[in-house]
Protein backbone atom coordinates (compact mmCIF):
# COMPACT_ATOMS: atom_id res chain seq x y z
CA UNK A 1 0.00 0.00 0.00
CA UNK A 2 1.54 3.22 -1.40
CA UNK A 3 1.98 5.95 1.26
CA UNK A 4 1.12 9.03 -0.39
CA UNK A 5 0.02 11.56 2.56
CA UNK A 6 4.18 11.14 3.28
CA UNK A 7 4.80 11.62 -0.33
CA UNK A 8 2.70 14.63 -0.01
CA UNK A 9 3.69 16.11 2.56
CA UNK A 10 7.58 15.66 1.97
CA UNK A 11 6.33 17.73 -0.91
CA UNK A 12 4.40 20.21 0.79
CA UNK A 13 7.64 21.01 2.41
CA UNK A 14 9.65 20.79 -0.51
CA UNK A 15 11.91 18.59 0.43
CA UNK A 16 13.43 15.86 -1.35
CA UNK A 17 13.68 12.40 -0.21
CA UNK A 18 17.74 12.79 0.14
CA UNK A 19 16.63 15.39 2.54
CA UNK A 20 14.07 13.07 4.06
CA UNK A 21 16.00 10.64 4.49
CA UNK A 22 19.40 12.59 6.52
CA UNK A 23 16.70 14.18 8.57
CA UNK A 24 15.33 11.20 10.12
CA UNK A 25 18.49 9.68 10.06
CA UNK A 26 18.10 6.58 7.57
CA UNK A 27 19.20 5.60 3.98
CA UNK A 28 17.41 7.58 0.56
CA UNK A 29 16.13 3.81 -0.23
CA UNK A 30 13.93 3.94 3.15
CA UNK A 31 12.16 6.66 2.51
CA UNK A 32 11.49 5.65 -1.04
CA UNK A 33 10.22 2.03 0.09
CA UNK A 34 8.15 3.69 3.05
CA UNK A 35 6.42 5.60 0.10
CA UNK A 36 6.33 3.25 -2.50
CA UNK A 37 4.76 0.40 0.11
CA UNK A 38 7.09 -1.87 -0.14
CA UNK A 39 8.35 -1.15 3.80
CA UNK A 40 6.75 -1.15 6.98
CA UNK A 41 8.51 1.04 9.31
CA UNK A 42 8.77 0.58 12.75
CA UNK A 43 6.90 2.86 15.21
CA UNK A 44 10.34 4.34 16.25
CA UNK A 45 10.63 5.51 12.73
CA UNK A 46 7.79 6.31 11.85
CA UNK A 47 7.83 8.78 14.89
CA UNK A 48 11.43 10.28 13.35
CA UNK A 49 9.58 10.35 9.97
CA UNK A 50 6.82 12.74 11.44
CA UNK A 51 8.82 15.27 13.25
CA UNK A 52 11.23 15.64 10.46
CA UNK A 53 8.03 16.24 8.13
CA UNK A 54 6.24 18.53 10.98
CA UNK A 55 2.80 16.10 11.31
CA UNK A 56 1.94 14.06 13.62
CA UNK A 57 1.55 10.05 13.08
CA UNK A 58 -2.27 10.20 12.18
CA UNK A 59 -1.62 12.86 9.53
CA UNK A 60 0.78 10.25 8.01
CA UNK A 61 0.17 6.84 8.45
CA UNK A 62 -3.23 6.42 9.99
CA UNK A 63 -5.97 5.19 7.53
CA UNK A 64 -9.31 4.76 7.52
CA UNK A 65 -10.94 1.16 7.51
CA UNK A 66 -12.67 1.61 4.73
CA UNK A 67 -9.74 2.77 2.61
CA UNK A 68 -7.22 0.22 3.89
CA UNK A 69 -10.07 -2.52 2.92
CA UNK A 70 -10.25 -0.90 -0.71
CA UNK A 71 -6.20 -0.73 -1.19
CA UNK A 72 -6.22 -3.91 -0.18
CA UNK B 1 -1.30 -15.14 -8.13
CA UNK B 2 -2.62 -14.17 -4.94
CA UNK B 3 -0.18 -14.61 -1.93
CA UNK B 4 -1.23 -16.98 0.78
CA UNK B 5 -1.97 -15.36 4.25
CA UNK B 6 0.96 -15.59 6.46
CA UNK B 7 0.54 -18.09 9.77
CA UNK B 8 2.75 -15.35 11.67
CA UNK B 9 2.03 -11.99 13.21
CA UNK B 10 4.73 -9.25 12.81
CA UNK B 11 6.60 -10.01 15.95
CA UNK B 12 6.63 -13.98 15.48
CA UNK B 13 7.94 -13.03 11.83
CA UNK B 14 10.85 -11.08 13.41
CA UNK B 15 11.59 -14.21 15.61
CA UNK B 16 11.97 -16.51 12.38
CA UNK B 17 14.09 -14.08 10.79
CA UNK B 18 16.53 -14.10 13.80
CA UNK B 19 16.38 -17.92 13.89
CA UNK B 20 16.75 -18.28 9.99
CA UNK B 21 19.89 -15.94 10.92
CA UNK B 22 21.59 -18.00 13.32
CA UNK B 23 20.77 -20.85 11.49
CA UNK B 24 22.74 -19.45 8.54
CA UNK B 25 25.93 -18.50 10.55
CA UNK B 26 25.62 -21.86 12.35
CA UNK B 27 25.65 -23.39 8.88
CA UNK B 28 28.57 -21.17 7.75
CA UNK B 29 31.06 -21.72 11.13
CA UNK B 30 30.14 -25.15 11.07
CA UNK B 31 31.16 -25.89 7.48
CA UNK B 32 34.17 -23.72 8.00
CA UNK B 33 35.18 -26.20 11.25
CA UNK B 34 34.23 -29.69 9.42
CA UNK B 35 36.45 -28.26 6.25
CA UNK B 36 39.46 -27.63 8.85
CA UNK B 37 38.63 -30.86 10.53
CA UNK B 38 38.62 -32.69 7.71
CA UNK B 39 42.29 -31.11 6.82
CA UNK B 40 43.47 -32.07 10.10
CA UNK B 41 41.61 -35.30 10.92
CA UNK B 42 42.32 -37.32 7.63
CA UNK B 43 44.98 -39.73 7.58
CA UNK B 44 47.93 -40.34 5.99
CA UNK B 45 46.65 -42.82 3.31
CA UNK B 46 43.71 -40.69 2.53
CA UNK B 47 45.25 -37.75 1.89
CA UNK B 48 45.61 -37.61 -1.67
CA UNK B 49 41.60 -37.80 -1.52
CA UNK B 50 41.26 -35.32 0.46
CA UNK B 51 39.73 -33.06 -2.28
CA UNK B 52 37.04 -35.67 -2.99
CA UNK B 53 36.05 -36.30 0.40
CA UNK B 54 35.52 -32.41 1.11
CA UNK B 55 33.78 -31.41 -2.29
CA UNK B 56 30.22 -31.13 -0.73
CA UNK B 57 31.35 -29.27 2.33
CA UNK B 58 33.53 -26.94 0.02
CA UNK B 59 30.75 -26.32 -2.56
CA UNK B 60 28.08 -25.14 0.19
CA UNK B 61 30.40 -23.23 1.92
CA UNK B 62 31.64 -21.36 -0.89
CA UNK B 63 27.82 -20.96 -2.29
CA UNK B 64 26.92 -19.62 0.99
CA UNK B 65 29.68 -17.16 0.90
CA UNK B 66 28.81 -15.87 -2.47
CA UNK B 67 25.78 -15.53 -1.87
CA UNK B 68 25.95 -13.44 1.31
CA UNK B 69 28.56 -11.65 -0.27
CA UNK B 70 27.19 -10.70 -3.98
CA UNK B 71 23.14 -9.95 -1.98
CA UNK B 72 25.18 -7.54 0.25
CA UNK B 73 26.74 -5.76 -2.16
CA UNK B 74 23.73 -5.63 -4.61
CA UNK B 75 22.14 -4.00 -2.28
CA UNK B 76 25.05 -1.64 -0.63
CA UNK B 77 25.61 -3.14 2.63
CA UNK B 78 28.80 -3.46 3.98
CA UNK B 79 28.59 -3.74 7.54
CA UNK B 80 27.02 -2.81 10.81
CA UNK B 81 29.88 -0.85 12.15
CA UNK B 82 32.66 -0.88 9.85
CA UNK B 83 33.68 1.24 7.27
CA UNK B 84 34.49 0.18 3.95
CA UNK B 85 38.12 1.90 3.95
CA UNK B 86 41.33 1.15 3.77
CA UNK B 87 42.38 0.69 7.23
CA UNK B 88 39.79 -1.46 7.96
CA UNK B 89 40.24 -3.70 4.94
CA UNK B 90 43.93 -3.85 6.31
CA UNK B 91 43.11 -4.93 9.57
CA UNK B 92 40.85 -7.64 8.64
CA UNK B 93 42.94 -8.94 6.34
CA UNK B 94 45.79 -9.09 9.05
CA UNK B 95 43.25 -10.83 11.23
CA UNK B 96 43.00 -13.48 8.33
CA UNK B 97 46.44 -13.44 8.08
CA UNK B 98 47.20 -14.03 11.55
CA UNK B 99 43.95 -16.91 11.68
CA UNK B 100 45.67 -18.63 8.74
CA UNK B 101 49.23 -18.81 10.47
CA UNK B 102 48.40 -19.88 14.03
CA UNK B 103 46.29 -22.86 11.95
CA UNK B 104 49.22 -23.05 9.74
CA UNK B 105 51.82 -23.04 12.56
CA UNK B 106 50.01 -25.87 14.55
CA UNK B 107 49.06 -27.58 11.68
CA UNK B 108 52.31 -28.16 10.05
CA UNK B 109 54.66 -28.29 13.94
CA UNK B 110 52.06 -31.23 14.67
CA UNK B 111 52.48 -32.88 11.21
CA UNK B 112 55.83 -32.55 10.43
CA UNK B 113 57.77 -31.45 14.23
CA UNK B 114 59.70 -29.44 12.28
CA UNK B 115 59.03 -25.74 13.55
CA UNK B 116 61.52 -23.92 11.49
CA UNK B 117 59.39 -25.58 8.11
CA UNK B 118 55.80 -24.75 10.10
CA UNK B 119 56.89 -21.44 10.70
CA UNK B 120 58.03 -20.92 7.37
CA UNK B 121 55.04 -22.37 5.74
CA UNK B 122 52.84 -20.44 7.85
CA UNK B 123 54.22 -16.81 7.11
CA UNK B 124 53.52 -17.99 3.53
CA UNK B 125 50.28 -19.02 3.80
CA UNK B 126 49.55 -15.71 5.95
CA UNK B 127 50.94 -13.37 3.18
CA UNK B 128 49.18 -14.88 0.51
CA UNK B 129 46.23 -14.72 2.65
CA UNK B 130 46.60 -11.01 3.39
CA UNK B 131 47.62 -9.91 0.08
CA UNK B 132 44.21 -12.02 -1.24
CA UNK B 133 41.99 -10.66 1.20
CA UNK B 134 43.42 -7.27 0.88
CA UNK B 135 42.58 -7.20 -3.13
CA UNK B 136 39.24 -8.96 -2.39
CA UNK B 137 38.11 -6.21 0.22
CA UNK B 138 39.36 -3.07 -1.88
CA UNK B 139 37.20 -4.54 -5.31
CA UNK B 140 34.10 -5.87 -3.13
CA UNK B 141 34.22 -1.77 -1.19
CA UNK B 142 34.61 -0.28 -4.72
CA UNK B 143 31.82 -2.29 -5.60
CA UNK B 144 29.52 -1.40 -2.70
CA UNK B 145 30.52 2.24 -2.55
CA UNK B 146 29.37 2.42 -5.94
CA UNK B 147 26.13 0.65 -5.49
CA UNK B 148 25.63 2.81 -2.03
CA UNK B 149 25.81 5.57 -4.41
CA UNK B 150 23.53 4.41 -7.13
CA UNK B 151 20.73 3.60 -4.58
CA UNK B 152 20.80 7.14 -3.14
CA UNK B 153 20.57 8.78 -6.34
CA UNK B 154 17.43 10.76 -6.06
CA UNK B 155 14.65 9.04 -8.09
CA UNK B 156 13.70 11.50 -11.32
CA UNK B 157 10.11 11.96 -10.77
CA UNK B 158 10.97 13.04 -7.05
CA UNK B 159 13.11 16.04 -7.93
CA UNK B 160 10.46 16.64 -10.67
CA UNK B 161 7.72 17.24 -8.09
CA UNK B 162 9.73 20.03 -6.01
Amino acid sequence: MRNLKMKFRRIELEMSQTELARRAGVTRQTIGMIEAGEFNPSIKLCVAICRALECTLNDIFWEEKDNEAEKE
Amino acid sequence: MKQKKSNLDEMQEQKLLKIEHNGCWIAFWGLLAVILAQVVLTPDELREHLPRIMTGEWIVFMVLSLYLGFACMKNGIWDRKLKPNAKTNLLASLLAGGAVAVFQVLYSYFRFHRLVVALGVAGVSALITVILCFLTLTVTARVTKKQQEKLEEEPKDSAEEQ
